[in-house]
């Protein structure tokens, strides 16, 4: 445990030296720096496990700490650098080494031009060092720096072809959003400090704890502004720019951004301080409220896009609303189940679809695929249980455990409009993995020229589709004493789960209908009027960017432009124009004419006499 | 003796308007030798026989014959830049006479309306010329004129050179 | 006794009219009367305050400025004949290429 300073200072090692000299080097031995990287904090994770587990006693919490320096001191104010360790950073630190693992090994495989390469290595090491930062720190403005380095490296991620115009544009409105999120989190922290004197995470629990009441207006607000720095990171409705535009990221990236390492800083943060949250309950609310709001956003758009990235990663989009509602329906466990859930399914879903994109040639469209069941029968198997996991496919998938607890969590707290858009996101969300599933593999085949993958690329995938089953459910993890955990009534839990699984068969069986079993009818009630208007709407991702243009960035840029020329420090421009003024007029009077100077030496005189005469 | 004195002004101040407005130069110099005469009686009225003496030699002897001959070397008797038929036409001489019409009232009125207090001690020295007192004067005086004839020199000698070549 | 009032209302006047020479005229030989006009008026205002309060140093002073007229006579007029041989003219205005 006490190695586990080098968890941060090896990420950051590499990082430094691929940025360096990454040019210089092959790209074989820079994969080999990158994944020894990442095995380094997988075996120091590892060890660090195993410490835990040695140590841990029954019905205790375990936390480990050790201070490294004191960053600054103002007064009586100290801010340390302190490394802890607990529980949930442990399953945070677990879960960030294996998917990096797991993902720069695919990243090795399926890379190709050099610069793509070093840059992915260089930059995701900085991505790793900052969210491990984030976790493993337990003052929040030394987590403030973890954050920003979040937001800045998935700035570089997005941004790595960055000689594209739109890539460019993309990293630039993705680290845009990112900030302006982050405004609000400083302002949270800054009334934490205010309201408790301390940001020492652990501290400020207890204070929190003790001072303020439940539900009065300072928790609201802390929790508010907290919540709104999350969202960024958390993708929830008016700020999932910053997880969309990862579409233009190569995929390996996407992969990473979307399962891991984006999502998991804001839930890592939300979790931490899931005390305080607690204490109020329309933070809650409004965090209901954006998640199912997220959920229809995301599923009904990728239920018509064609692009296959797009599709996923609305459909991932519309997965982390899940984690949002167990927030807010207090779940904390379900969240952190379905946190490992969404990861795996996701990484697996980006990850088989960018096996897909290079079986195809690079070809991202969706409707020129087709019958591909023949010649990648693994990458079926793969689609197929990530449809599970999206789906909730009763008993096989872990999801269906999962999710159904998060609903059902909703259900009992009387949140009845959030499960049924959970049920309606599920119902959707397969739709739309089904339709994907059939246009690619079903149908006549299309593609003509198929690039074979090597076997082992298939690896990490397999990895990963293990991990989506059931066999990994209520997995104990070592959360207790950190956050609480609440006992679900399990009065009237299998008729919901039956539910669910009715859900999930409906929505198999619509997708049937619909996707494989193509007759007339479907056509004509596709055709009707309302419907077109929906999948043009949705087609248009709901006009988000028009409106966004329209709301915010219009009149901010009217603003600026209103302030451009700086109005509070030009009051005074009349002065510099008047004095302008009259000299243009003098300067006609020095016209090399000596009756002109005559005429002014006069008048001067005149001026000078009065003032000495008459005064 | 007053009634001589404004007779010497008027003349003097006729003859001065004359001499800025004729447009004949050896009229001009007649006028200004006028002018010049007119002053230096009023100098005499007034007791300042040194300046008379210095104003004839210097002003007289000096700066009159200079414009005689400046003109006549240069063979200019008419003014050839103001041609109008009438003289200087209105349009130029009437805004300066305005302004300088405003100084005149303002000089007048700062001159009428200052009370003048008789000198306590007169200097002994009234009409006695004193070197010693003024010494230093004199010789700025000296060194000015020097200076002067020294730069009109140059000028004709280089301008002579420059023709003669 | 004349007063002085008299006299340096006269020698007001004098100068008004010498400056009202100097910015009618062009000819740069009337211009130099015009001076000499106006330093007429001014030592006649020096001579008659000196012999007003019986002081020599008015005197002194009307010497000084009566040897500045000269020599400032002496160079324009030393100028006025460099002028005319270059440009052919007495304009004054002539020479107001050179402005500010």
């Amino acid at each position: 445990m006490n190695l586990l300073y080098l968890t941060i200072i090896i990420p950051l090692l590499s990082f430094l030296s691929l940025v360096c000299i990454g040019r210089h080097i092959r790209s074989e031995n820079i994969k080999i720096i990158g994944i020894s990287t990442m095995l380094i904090i997988l075996l120091l994770t590892l060890f660090t496990c195993i410490d835990y587990g040695v140590n841990t006693v029954p019905d205790m919490t375990l936390i480990y700490s050790r201070l490294l320096w004191d960053w600054f001191t103002v007064g009586d104010f100290i801010v340390p650098v302190t490394l802890s360790l607990d529980g949930l950073s442990l399953i945070f630190l677990i879960m960030v080494s294996f998917f990096g693992l797991l993902i720069y090994l695919f990243a090795a495989l399926y890379l190709e031009s050099k610069q793509e390469i070093y840059t992915f290595y260089a930059y995701s090491n900085l991505l790793i060092a900052s969210l491990l930062i984030e976790i493993l720190v337990d003052n929040l403005l030394v987590m403030l720096i973890g954050w920003e380095g979040i937001s800045l490296s998935s700035y570089l991620l997005i941004g790595i072809y960055y000689n594209q115009l739109r890539s460019g544009y993309a990293a630039v409105k993705a680290f845009m959003v990112m900030h302006i999120t982050d405004i609000f989190l400083i302002t949270a922290v800054f009334l934490l400090y205010q309201e408790l004197n301390t940001l020492n995470i652990r501290d400020l629990l207890t204070a929190a704890h003790d001072n303020i009441a439940v539900d009065s207006d300072i928790i609201y607000w802390i929790t508010l502004l907290l919540f709104l720095g999350v969202i960024s990171k958390a993708a929830q409705f008016p700020m999932q720019t910053g997880f969309v535009e990862t579409t233009l990221a190569p995929m390996p990236v996407t992969a990473f951004i979307q399962s891991s390492t984006i999502v998991f800083a804001g839930a890592y943060l939300i979790l931490r301080l899931s005390n305080l949250f607690m204490m109020s309950s329309d933070v809650m609310l409004i965090m209901a409220i954006l998640a199912s709001i997220t959920t229809l956003f995301a599923t009904t758009i990728s239920l018509v896009q064609f692009d296959i990235k797009k599709i996923i990663t609305y459909l991932n989009l519309g997965q982390i609303s899940y984690l949002y509602w167990a927030f807010s329906s207090q779940n904390w466990n379900a969240s952190l189940n379905f946190l490992i859930v969404y990861a795996v399914t996701t990484a697996l879903l980006i990850l088989s679809s960018a096996l897909l994109v290079k079986m195809c040639q690079g070809e991202r469209d969706i409707s020129k695929m087709g019958g591909l069941i023949k010649s990648a029968p693994l990458l079926y198997i793969c689609f197929l249980f990530c449809a599970f996991s999206i789906s909730a496919m009763p008993w096989i998938s872990s999801a269906f455990y999962v999710k159904g607890d998060i609903i059902w969590g909703l259900m009992a707290q009387d949140k009845l409009i959030a499960g049924t858009i959970g049920l309606i996101g599920i119902l959707l969300s397969s739709l739309s993995i089904l339709r994907l599933i059939c246009k690619i593999f079903h149908h006549k085949p299309k593609m003509a020229n198929l690039v074979t993958i090597k076997k082992i690329t298939y690896l990490p995938l397999l990895i990963l589709l293990f991990f989506t089953t059931a066999f990994f459910i209520y997995f104990p993890l070592p959360t207790q004493g950190i956050i609480t955990i609440i006992d679900l009534q399990t009065k009237g839990q299998l008729p919901f789960r039956l539910l669910l699984a009715a859900v999930t068969l409906l929505s198999f069986l619509i997708g049937y209908i619909f996707y494989i079993h193509n007759n007339s009818e479907i056509r004509e009630i596709v055709n009707t009027p309302i419907v077109k208007f929906f999948i043009n709407l949705s087609a248009t991702e709901w006009r988000f960017d028009y409106w966004l243009r329209k709301i915010v960035v219009i009149p901010y840029l009217y603003l600026a432009n209103l302030v451009k020329r700086d109005p509070l420090a030009n009051w005074d421009n009349w002065i510099l124009w008047s004095v302008k003024k009259v000299n243009s007029r003098i300067v006609t009077l020095e016209n090399g004419h000596l009756r002109w100077y005559m005429v002014s030496i006069v008048i001067g005189a005149i001026i000078i006499l009065m003032l000495l005469v008459f005064i | 003796m007053a009634v001589i004195f404004y007779i010497a002004t008027i003349i003097a101040i006729f003859a001065s308007i004359k001499v800025i407005s004729c447009r004949r130069v050896d009229k001009a110099i007649l006028y200004f030798v006028l002018l010049l005469l007119a002053i230096a009686f009023i100098f005499i009225i007034i007791n300042a026989y040194f300046s008379v003496i210095l104003s004839i030699i210097l002003f007289m002897g000096g700066i009159s014959i200079l414009f005689l001959y400046v003109s006549t070397f240069l063979n200019i008797n008419q003014d050839i830049v103001e041609n109008g038929k009438r003289g200087i036409s209105p349009k130029i001489w009437l805004g300066p006479l305005i302004l300088t019409f405003i100084l005149l009232v303002i000089l007048i009125y700062g001159v009428v309306s200052t009370t003048y207090a008789r000198g306590v001690n007169p200097h002994n020295s009234l009409n006695v010329m004193s070197p010693h007192a003024y010494i230093i004067m004199i010789e700025l005086s000296a060194y000015l004129l020097l200076g002067a004839f020294m730069i009109a020199y140059h000028f004709m000698r280089r301008l002579f050179k420059g023709a003669t070549v | 006794m004349i007063s002085l009032m008299d006299c340096l209302v006269f020698a007001s006047i004098l100068f008004v009219i010498g400056l009202l020479g100097v910015m009618i005229r062009r000819n740069l030989l009337f211009l130099l009367f015009s001076l000499i006009i106006m330093n007429l008026g001014v030592i006649m205002a020096l001579v008659a305050a000196g012999s007003y309060w019986q002081q020599f140093d008015g005197q002194m002073i009307a010497i000084l400025a009566m040897s500045t007229t000269v020599a400032e006579t002496v160079v324009g007029l030393a100028l006025l004949i460099k002028i005319f041989y270059r440009r052919k003219t007495l304009n004054i205005d002539s020479l107001s290429e050179m402005k500010g």
